[in-house]
């Protein structure tokens, strides 16, 4: 990020806010076992389901309270950063290079390939994307790897879309038209001209898609067909939460808090990253 | 519009086709088909004489081919669990979830409209802000947090709504606030800053010049023209909607299509995993030629384009 644009970011103050949230995740996130206070499978079932430290039978020793297995909720939710980032960043790298490809390709080459791609992305779009995550997570089972496998088979079509739009501009203009003149391969004029000049609508939408991608795992892992029980992830604290969501209220909230709040953070600088790297919004 | 009309059909077969070779791998991405219709310690001359039986030894194209002959017609077999045809099954279903997406769209709109309405009128004043952050946390939330806050606020400690089942017109609301939160808060976005661009046209400078009062300009000449991607939002929020309605059914126990097919997930029921996931996927089709033609009556420039 040069000078300007984070001078730029500094007088958004939405843009700077959601940069703090994400730096502060992203913190949590690889020095999990310096900031949490316990380990965060420790379960101590005589501390099980403690309130908050500010609710009357709360302690200081549990901030945010305990679970059913007595394990600190603080812990839990410092260490499922952890894998709410590596899902949401590692799925938008593999999608975002998959579609990507794949539009470059269609919007480039045209005819059969494109109307095929076209199609695919069609039939993949007709499927609620969270459905057939669930189908394919049941085929497969529950796991992490899994997890990013299916996220990522599932959210390539929206980068290959877009992509191929972009790409269908690009190959009209002068500068590709000069360089198909000039006797260039086209895998130069795709990779070396058209993908410099698509690359910041895929930053924005990359962007925009790990907050995405962070729900998705979080949904998946919920309905029980997500990452293994055994790591603490936020989707799996609000699964727990849910069967003592009438006594014990604070074990499905403060996930779901983490969860909006680096959701938001996302949300607030992709939305920046729109306005500042798009260049029909650039150039008005 | 005829001849695009035609393409967008063809189109749609095409895609169509294509959906049901995915339903129809579903059901060899879950392993051996017969094994999940046989106990484990079925002797292997039986699995293979019930693999001859079924068809299952014939080309991968002859058994697709009878499968979608049997799709077209709504067969897809037995369920495992029910004993019941798997189509019937979720037919039965069905009009729970079509009431719940029915409701969160009415609910969606009914928040969206005012709140992009009001966020643009009031652009970066005070109303503003607040709306708008608003619409920023209905749209970073998840969709089942919101649910179980909700079942736990509003059903739980306050006890002002019912929380699960389906009966009366109170129990559908929480669902519906659930499904349609992030739709609302993607159409109160879209609809402010369009209804911003819009105010600065010419046309609506010419109306407050004639004399029109606010209250017309923004509801009659800007709302108006701002319309029309509410619909594109809408149409493109389906799948979104439909997968929202598979998590919220499951937390409210809403007797849905979408919380019987998460049990069929589990119970591997893939008959009724197949049967489901082609007639949601039918739908959003179908759906989206319906919004492609409502298009063209509603904009008549696209009609000549």
């Amino acid at each position: 990020m040069n000078k300007k644009m984070m001078k730029m970011l500094y007088k958004r103050k939405t843009a700077f806010v959601g940069s703090i949230i994400i730096l502060l995740v992203i913190i949590t996130a690889l020095f999990a076992p310096f900031v949490a206070p316990y380990d965060p499978n420790l379960s101590d079932l005589d501390k099980r389901l403690m309130p908050p430290s500010w609710e009357e039978d709360g302690s200081q020793e549990h901030l945010l309270g305990t679970d059913h297995l007595g394990r600190d909720l603080l812990s839990r939710i410092i260490y499922g950063t952890r894998i709410s980032l590596l899902v949401g960043i590692i799925t938008v790298l593999l999608s975002g290079i998959f579609g990507t490809v794949l539009g470059l390709l269609g919007g480039f080459y045209r005819g059969f390939i494109d109307s095929f791609l076209m199609r695919l992305t069609e039939v993949q779009l007709a499927f609620p994307f969270i459905l057939l995550a669930l189908a394919i997570m049941s085929v497969l089972g529950p796991g992490l790897r899994n997890v990013i496998l299916v996220l990522s088979i599932t959210g390539w079509v929206m980068y290959s879309r877009l992509v191929r739009g972009e790409v269908l501009l690009l190959r009209e203009l002068e500068y590709v038209k000069a360089a198909k003149a000039l006797g260039q391969k086209n895998r130069k004029i795709i990779f070396g001209h058209i993908l410099p000049n698509v690359f910041p609508t895929i930053v924005v939408v990359g962007t925009l898609r790990v907050a995405n991608m962070i729900i998705a795992e979080a949904s998946l892992t919920f309905l029980g067909l997500g990452v293994e029980s055994s790591i603490p992830t936020w989707g799996s604290m609000l699964a727990d939460g849910r069967n003592y969501i009438t006594s014990a209220w604070w074990v499905a909230t403060f996930p779901g808090i983490a969860i909006m709040l680096t959701v938001l953070g996302i949300n607030l600088v992709g939305d920046w990253l729109r306005d500042v790297l798009d260049p029909r919004l650039r150039t008005s | 519009m005829s001849k695009s009309l035609l393409r967008k059909l063809r189109n749609a077969i095409i895609v169509l086709l294509g959906v049901s070779i995915v339903v129809f791998m579903l059901m060899y991405l879950s392993g051996d088909p017969v094994a999940l219709l046989l106990p484990m310690d079925t002797a292997p001359e039986i699995v293979e004489a019930m693999r001859d039986n079924l068809g299952f030894n014939d080309p991968l194209y002859v058994q697709y081919f009878r499968f979608l002959s049997g799709a077209v017609k709504g067969d897809f077999g037995l369920s495992l669990h029910h004993n019941q045809p798997a189509m019937e099954l979720i037919l039965e279903r069905m009009p729970a979830t079509i009431e719940l997406a029915l409701a969160s769209i009415f609910i969606a709109l009914a928040i969206a409209i005012p709140l992009g309405i009001i966020t643009a009128v009031f652009s970066n004043t005070i109303i503003d802000y607040i709306g708008s952050i608003i619409a920023l946390l209905g749209q970073s939330m998840p969709v089942f947090w919101l649910g179980l806050m909700l079942l736990y606020f509003i059903g739980v400690k306050f006890r002002l709504l019912p929380i699960t089942g389906r009966g009366s017109w109170q129990h559908i609301i929480l669902p519906a606030i659930t499904v349609g939160a992030y739709t609302a808060a993607t159409i109160a976005r879209m609809l402010r800053s369009r209804m911003i661009e819009i105010m600065q046209q010419d046309y609506i400078k010419t109306a407050r010049a004639k004399g029109v009062r606010q209250k017309w300009v923004v509801l009659k000449h800007a709302l108006r023209n701002a319309v029309l991607p509410v619909l594109t939002i809408l149409a493109m929020q389906i799948g979104t909607l439909l997968g929202g309605a598979v998590i919220t059914e499951t937390i409210f126990a809403w007797p849905g299509v979408g919380r019987f097919m998460l049990q069929a997930i589990q119970n591997r029921d893939i008959a009724v995993v197949q049967a489901g996931v082609f007639v949601l996927a039918v739908s959003i089709v179908l759906i989206n030629i319906f919004t492609d033609i409502l298009y063209t009556v509603l904009d008549p420039r696209i009609r000549y384009e």
